[in-house]
């Protein structure tokens, strides 16, 4: 039998973990987050650094790999390690106080420097980390039916989904826009200096035009019972892949673990 | 005054999908040419490698002794001057007056020769009636002819047009008309791409038709619309007071009201 | 056939402005005519089409004298369901899509979505709309990935899908090729023979000449000739009060002035035809 476009537009994953029912999904990203929050207050080493917070990390590939998803995750994860790695070395270098633990000619690296880099660079690979499997793993649409079901209202759920579409959009838009310019003599490739001249004259016209569009738009989306009252229907639904109840449950332990780990070294 | 010549040029988009292919075309100085063909014919690439916006992938383009390919935009736009389908793209200053100046300043010109083309641009344009208005709250359609305004203020000798009658009434096609008309008196060479038939039969000397990449042929309005195997390659209609005329068995290429009436009456 | 739309006296003014952008409307819309709505730029034709829909003055604002009833009610006293009986479709393509949906199919069938109806009743009127507007072959394609000709398409299909009986297109053609201008016409003429009742702002009047049944003709705000197409597009008087006319009319009327005997004025290719063909043979026999 030939397949319904209603068919046609679900997504069935074979991969349980990436076929996870989004807010599941979500709940992981929270309480992994959490447990990145208590795991930074683990001082190690004689200096106390958060060093916990590097092993940690590792779940993010683990949970990539497993999720079948690793290809497209690998990028997004390199640029968020490059920041942290802008913000280790900043941070590394920049901050005063405490004991000189390095020295390179006037440059030094100082122990409170070292402490709050590593804290902070990590935490930040491994929140971001976190994210990038939840929207790798998760279609806008995806995302988008979960928000209305957990009750969002349908006017904060439109914002939401349309401004993850709206980025592509604005991004081609801002090509042509520099084109536009370009050809009645704005340089745009160059230096610093150049590319800052260049910066309103692109920029203006991108926003006024999302702004001189979104007039038509609000009608349109008006004349298409957008702001009808009532129950709607949804062509599309969100699947179970079966293992929700067993990824909660061990996201839940671990935080527990974690938790408990981290009192006992208080008390004892 | 500089010639504009296309050799052997070729484009593939990034990905490798072909709109261009191997096309030679040669725009003399002061020449008024007319672009048409259907949507995805190759015209806008073609006309985007002519200031640089798009490099070919095969083959030249050149300004004068100028290859493109040396050169960027910002520095072509300097001679080829482009006005782009939505006027939106660019505008950004609060007057027309502002709008159309921006070009000429970056051109670092005297305070006089600055004024004076900013004058003239929106007086060939009958913009001068709204320097002080902002855009933004002029019609769609006014907002074209600042931009056009802007475009003729930089003062090229080389000037293209992107659809110039979409979305202009009959008064807003009879201003575009005057301003190719007086560009045409100061020996410009202008370039434009329109889909508009009665349009291109009553204001350009030459026309170039495009179909699937290439060049099927380029002639006079009166060849062109009288060339059946041509029209038919490219998909594209006669004007219609020529399709009159054929039907009625007219002789003579006729592409005008005025030679239709005499063709009909001296039939 | 009765009336479906009529305004009365009716005269719009924009928030803070002092000149009206309307003045003095009376007329009636006819159930299942088509109305084409010529004009300059800036004589408020769009004006009007916000007018019958009820953005104005809902959403415009501003100030609005006398009514406008759309089946015999004032549309300042309906709320949502105006939506289902009237479709509005823009001139641009591109802010007409949702956003919010993947693919052509999806955003086809959002409006219905909204409507509340069952999903099975869903996929049967959107796969009957895309066959209608010849975008089936597109469903699974995102909404953004389409040229101008087909995202109009989409448009069209996303209003015709509500199945209202009345349809306002702004302009749907200006930003579109000759090619997707046909497809656009096709479909509105399919919506014609279904009875639909059309209001189409359109520059290309020779488009209006071969398939309105009526023309309005507006400046300055106002309606300065309205009527049977036939009539109106052969009035050259129009031609100074900013209206385009066909080519074929205005040749028309020249060889009329230069003494050939033509009867009425052609405004259609066809009609040309015709009536040159004959008023050269009357000449032969004279």
């Amino acid at each position: 039998m030939v397949k319904t476009y209603t068919e046609k537009i679900q997504i069935h994953k074979s991969n349980k973990l990436a076929g996870l029912y989004p807010s599941v999904k979500f709940w992981v990203v929270i309480l992994y987050t959490i447990c990145t929050f208590v795991l930074g207050t683990i001082h190690l080493t004689d200096i106390g650094l958060s060093l916990l917070l590097i092993p940690w990390f590792l779940v993010i590939p683990v949970l990539c790999i497993a999720s079948g998803a690793f290809g497209k995750c690998f990028k997004a994860l390199k640029a968020v390690a490059l920041i942290a790695l802008i913000i280790l070395v900043v941070q590394s270098f920049l901050v005063p106080g405490g004991e000189v633990l390095v020295k390179f000619g006037f440059v030094k690296i100082c122990e409170k420097g070292l402490k709050t880099a590593i804290s902070l660079s990590f935490m930040i690979m491994d929140i971001a980390g976190i994210f990038v499997w939840l929207f790798q793993t998760t279609e806008n649409k995806e995302i988008a039916r979960a928000l209305e079901e957990s009750g969002m209202n349908y006017k904060a759920a439109y914002v939401f989904t349309s401004t993850l579409q709206m980025i592509d959009i604005l991004s081609e838009n801002s090509k042509t826009i520099m084109n536009a310019q370009k050809a009645r003599g704005v340089e745009t490739e160059g230096n610093m200096i150049v590319r800052a001249k260049a910066f309103f004259p692109s920029l203006v016209p991108l926003i006024l035009g999302a702004v001189i569009g979104s007039e038509e738009r609000v009608l349109t989306l008006e004349a298409r019972g957008f702001s009808l009252q009532g129950e709607k229907t949804h062509l599309f639904n969100l699947e179970r892949s079966g293992a929700e109840k067993a990824v909660l449950a061990t996201a839940i332990v671990i935080t527990i673990l974690v938790i408990a780990g981290r009192i006992a070294l208080w008390v004892l | 005054m500089r010639d504009l010549i296309l050799k052997d040029v070729s484009f593939s988009y990034p990905g490798g999908f072909l709109a261009v292919d191997q096309i030679n075309m040669e725009i003399k100085a002061g020449d008024n040419v007319a672009i048409v063909g259907q949507n995805g014919a190759g015209k806008t690439t073609t006309v985007k490698m002519m200031n640089g916006l798009l490099h070919p992938t095969k083959g030249d383009v050149l300004v004068g002794d100028m290859n493109t390919k040396d050169y960027t935009t910002a520095q072509i736009s300097r001679i080829v001057g482009y006005v782009f389908q939505n006027p939106d793209d660019q505008i950004f200053h609060a007057t027309v007056e502002s709008e159309v100046r921006f070009g000429p300043k970056t051109l670092k010109l005297s305070k006089e020769e600055e004024d004076k083309r900013v004058q003239e641009a929106l007086e060939i344009t009958g913009m001068d009636r709204f320097k002080d208005e902002n855009p933004l709250n002029l019609p769609l359609s006014t907002r074209k002819f600042v931009t056009i305004a802007a475009v003729i203020a930089m003062g090229t000798e080389i000037l293209i047009f992107d659809e110039p009658t979409a979305g202009q009434d009959v008064e807003g096609n009879k201003m575009l008309s005057g301003i190719l008309q007086k560009l045409h008196e100061q020996r410009k060479t202008v370039i434009t791409i329109s889909h508009d038939m009665e349009f291109v039969a009553s204001n350009f000397k030459k026309v170039i038709v495009m179909a699937k990449k290439k060049i099927v042929r380029s002639g006079t309005p009166a060849e062109i619309f009288w060339d059946f195997e041509t029209l038919e390659k490219a998909m594209l209609k006669q004007p219609y007071v020529s399709r009159v005329c054929k039907a009625l068995h007219i002789e003579g290429n006729i592409i005008s009201i005025e030679d239709a009436i005499e063709g009909i009456l001296n039939r | 056939m009765g009336t479906i739309i009529e305004c009365k006296n009716v005269t719009y003014f924009y928030p803070l402005t002092k000149e009206p952008a309307l003045k003095d409307l009376n007329l009636k819309i006819e159930q299942g005519k088509f109305y084409g709505v010529v004009g300059e730029n800036g004589a408020g034709k769009t004006t009007f089409c916000a007018l019958l829909r009820g953005f104005v003055p809902s959403f415009y604002k501003g100030e609005l004298q006398g009514e406008v009833l759309v089946e015999g009610k004032k549309t300042t006293e309906y709320g949502g369901e105006l939506s289902a009986k009237i479709g509005y479709v823009f001139q641009n393509p591109f802010t007409q899509i949702s956003g919010v949906k993947d693919t052509v199919f999806e955003e086809v069938a959002y409006g219905l979505e909204n409507f509340g109806i069952p999903v099975e009743e869903i996929e049967r009127r959107v796969v009957e709309v895309m066959k209608l507007t010849d975008i089936e072959a597109l469903a699974m394609k995102s909404p953004f990935d389409l040229s101008g000709g087909q995202m109009q398409r989409v448009a069209l299909a996303s209003v015709i899908v509500l199945e209202p009986d009345i349809l306002i297109i702004d302009e749907p053609t200006s930003q579109l090729d000759p090619e997707g201008t046909e497809s656009v016409f096709a479909i509105i003429k399919a919506l014609k023979e279904k009875q639909k009742t059309i209001i189409l702002v359109e520059h290309k009047i020779d488009l209006i000449a071969e398939y309105a049944d009526e023309v309005l003709v507006f400046k300055g705000g106002e309606i300065i000739a309205a009527g049977d197409k036939r009539e109106i597009l052969s009035d050259m008087s129009l031609l100074e009060q900013g209206a385009a006319l066909p080519q074929v009319a205005i040749l028309g009327s020249k060889l009329k002035e230069r003494g050939l005997p033509i009867g009425q004025i052609p405004v259609t290719e066809k009609q040309a035809l015709e009536v040159i063909a004959k008023a050269l043979e009357e000449r032969k026999k004279q």
